[in-house]
């Protein structure tokens, strides 16, 4: 490992962690490349000249971009800057979806302990003050919930409208799969933490389209891909439940009710999960 | 928090709908100069602060900003000046509160402006204020517990004293009365220097960095220890396997830490995966093993680990190994059984003076609810689950080793493949 030189860098939110995880647990490129990740939601402008200087990008072989919507922010362009010349770059989008978790809004308690449940839940927090029994409180949550239930085929509409304006400023192309597939097969813990089988499809078309990797060895990496992630679970240490009304609305085959959902050191029911957010619980790591 | 306000249509403030105010999904925007907001109070005797949460309509010019006075009648609540999200406080005093159920506030905001003027949208709206959430809450103040000092506590050991102290540290009636913190053994320079009492896991570290640690207690403080307990029967199979090494940067210290001899002996075998685990199996079955002889020599030393120290465990390990699952690994306690580690420090000394069962219990239970633990958990084998009659296994059942999930066949395949994983 001492001798690499190479590196595949990728720039991209906490999903560029999973894709560098991979990448580093693969057999055939021990010894070839080592994979390295610029989070582009956590990097500060120290960093740049700290721990993402020229030189650490110096020995990038293939550069790995999650691309983002509006003007380019300067830290892109400070990375854009660090890109060695003649690097080839293979720009891809992030995953998101917003229509599966309808009531993600505000949460008051968040000001002041914003990382107790990070995911708010709109119809949740306005029963932050209600002293009832479980039961009565989940009722009125369900009910709450039910009655604001927004139109779910147009947020997917627009997260579809999302996912293919992304894809237009990527050479890699998810948002066909991920509307194929988002209804067999769970992708997302959160709006925007993916499982296991969206890092798999990412990491495969990836390694396809990186030129620097000889086709053979870029098949060896993907079939390694399917072995590392077969069993895992990908981002799931926080795992928002999905309501059960959305699931039977956008016809979520996977989806079971009874499931249970991995928050840190926990697994809950969705209703579990609910009374817990409601009571802003404390919980385990 | 006494109350919470969700602003926007899928919120609960049902008084944005009137002049002043254009509402969408998620926020409600301030608009004009001028807007009314009506908020539920409790009704009974006692002051409150009232939080927003709130961004300003402004470009991205540096001098921009918006300025929002909060008024109730004639009172002045507040005067901000905004310039990017951020959380604005009102106290509410006792003769705006006391005995009343609703509060109506004027907001004024003279900074409002069209976003047509300074972006590239259509939108003429005068916006000067969005209003996410917010919320009362009791005013502090006068609270009983002013001035105690709380009593400061040691949990000393390695991961699972720190899962204690983690739990113990949670519970509310604990709150304000302990602080209890984790000590690493290995560094015994974080112990407080005002700890009054020290639990001491003799099972973390060597020798040498306890005494450290306890040397480093100040004089008087209690020390009590525990043992986090051990079990080798219900994993009868450990053994050494050649291939387990370090791989640099990858596992450490190997890619299955734990040795499986049995499926080690089949390594290398090239055959299709239902004869592999069938020969796994059927070589498991014939491997001569005193199960009932590995228990009672784990009972054994359970017992004498509680002659020499303050937690007694070896009765409760004994009447619930079978029907409950008390180890996730060889090592490492499962749920019910770090349940009761905290049980049982809570309630000797000095803990059981401070705080009473009856405050806790429930406490606890609502913390360890769902609650599974580590993500280390090693498949127990299916002729040791039927020969203790363990309640809690199935053949279905799936083990968490870092962030992947097998079950125990896919965990035995996978071990004899020496199948790569990451974590």
């Amino acid at each position: 490992m001492a001798g690499v030189t190479r590196s595949v860098l990728i720039y991209a939110n906490c999903q560029g962690e999973e894709l560098q995880r991979t990448g580093h647990y693969m057999p055939s490129m021990a010894g070839r490349v080592v994979f390295k990740w610029i989070p582009l939601h956590l990097v500060t402008p120290d960093d740049w000249e700290t721990k993402y200087t020229a030189e650490y990008a110096a020995d990038a072989v293939a550069v790995w971009e999650q691309v983002e919507g509006g003007a380019v922010s300067a830290n892109r362009a400070a990375f854009h800057a660090r890109i060695p010349a003649g690097c080839p770059v293979v720009k891809f989008p992030p995953f998101t979806a917003t229509c599966l978790w309808p009531f993600a809004g505000n949460d008051p308690r968040m000001a002041n302990d914003p990382m107790r449940y990070p995911w708010p839940d709109s119809i949740a927090a306005a029963l932050a003050g209600e002293d009832l029994s479980d039961d009565a409180l989940f009722d009125l949550y369900m009910r709450a919930t039910a009655e604001r239930m927004p139109d779910l085929n147009r947020r997917l509409r627009m997260d579809v409208a999302r996912w293919k304006a992304s894809d237009a400023a990527a050479d890699v192309q998810v948002a066909d799969w991920v509307e194929r597939t988002f209804r067999s097969t769970r992708l997302f813990y959160t709006s925007g933490h993916i499982t296991a089988a969206a890092v798999a499809h990412l990491m495969k078309q990836l390694l396809a389209r990186t030129a620097w990797l000889a086709p053979s060895l870029a098949r060896s990496a993907a079939a390694e891909t399917d072995v590392l992630l077969h069993r895992h679970t990908g981002q799931d240490f926080e795992s928002v439940p999905i309501h059960p009304l959305v699931a039977e609305r956008l016809g979520l085959r996977y989806y079971d009710p009874e499931a249970t959902y991995r928050w840190h050191g926990h697994q809950w029911t969705f209703r579990q999960y609910i009374l817990r957010y409601i009571r802003w619980a404390d919980y385990l790591e | 928090m006494d109350a919470a306000f969700i602003f926007g249509n899928l919120g609960n403030v049902t008084s944005t709908t009137g002049p002043g105010w254009s509402t969408e999904d998620a926020f409600a925007w301030a608009i004009g100069t001028e807007s009314s907001l009506t908020l539920p109070l409790p009704g009974d005797g006692r002051s409150y602060t009232l939080v927003f949460d709130i961004h300003p309509a402004v470009s991205r010019a540096p001098a921009d900003r918006q300025r929002l006075t909060i008024m109730a009648g004639d009172t002045t609540l507040c005067t901000y000046t905004l310039t990017g999200r951020t959380s604005v406080t009102a106290d509410l005093p006792l003769e705006l509160t006391r005995g009343r159920t609703k509060l109506t506030l004027r907001l004024l905001h003279p900074d409002a402006r069209r976003p047509s003027d300074h972006l590239p949208v259509d939108d003429t709206r005068m916006l000067a204020l969005c209003f996410h959430s917010g919320s009362v809450t009791r005013s502090s103040g006068g609270g009983g517990d002013a001035g105690a000092e709380a009593v400061t506590g040691v949990i000393a050991g390695s991961r699972v004293a720190r899962r204690i102290a983690e739990a113990i540290g949670k519970l509310r009636s604990v709150k304000g009365l302990l602080d209890v913190r984790f000590v690493d053994v290995a560094r015994a320079d974080a112990v407080p220097r005002g700890a009054s009492f020290c639990w001491l896991d003799t099972a973390a570290g060597s020798p040498g960095e306890r005494d450290r640690v306890v040397g480093r207690l100040p004089q008087g403080c209690a020390v009590a220890t525990f043992r986090t307990p051990s079990v080798q029967a219900l994993w009868p199979f450990l053994g050494p396997d050649p291939r387990a090494v370090p791989e640099a940067g990858r596992h450490w210290p190997a890619r299955y830490p734990f040795g499986d001899r049995i499926a080690a002996g089949l390594a290398g075998m090239n055959m299709p995966d239902d004869v592999v685990y069938l020969m796994y199996e059927m070589a498991a079955g014939q491997e001569a093993l005193d199960l009932d002889a590995l228990l009672q020599a784990d009972i054994q030393r359970w017992r004498q680990e509680d002659g020499r120290t303050d937690m007694k465990l070896a009765g409760f390990l004994g009447r619930n190994i079978r029907s409950r699952r008390l180890f996730a690994s060889p090592a490492l306690p499962a749920p019910d059984l770090l349940r009761e580690m905290i049980e049982q420090i809570l309630l000797l000394p000095p803990i059981e003076a401070l705080v009473s069962p009856d405050d806790w219990t429930g406490e606890l239970d609502a913390l360890l609810d769902g609650y599974c633990g580590w993500s280390e958990e090693l498949p127990v084998h299916k002729r040791v689950a039927e020969h203790f009659g363990l309640a809690w296994w199935s053949a279905e059942l799936r083990y968490r080793w870092a962030n992947n999930l097998r079950t125990y066949r896919e965990h035995t395949l996978d071990y004899v493949r020496w199948a790569p994983w990451r974590e």
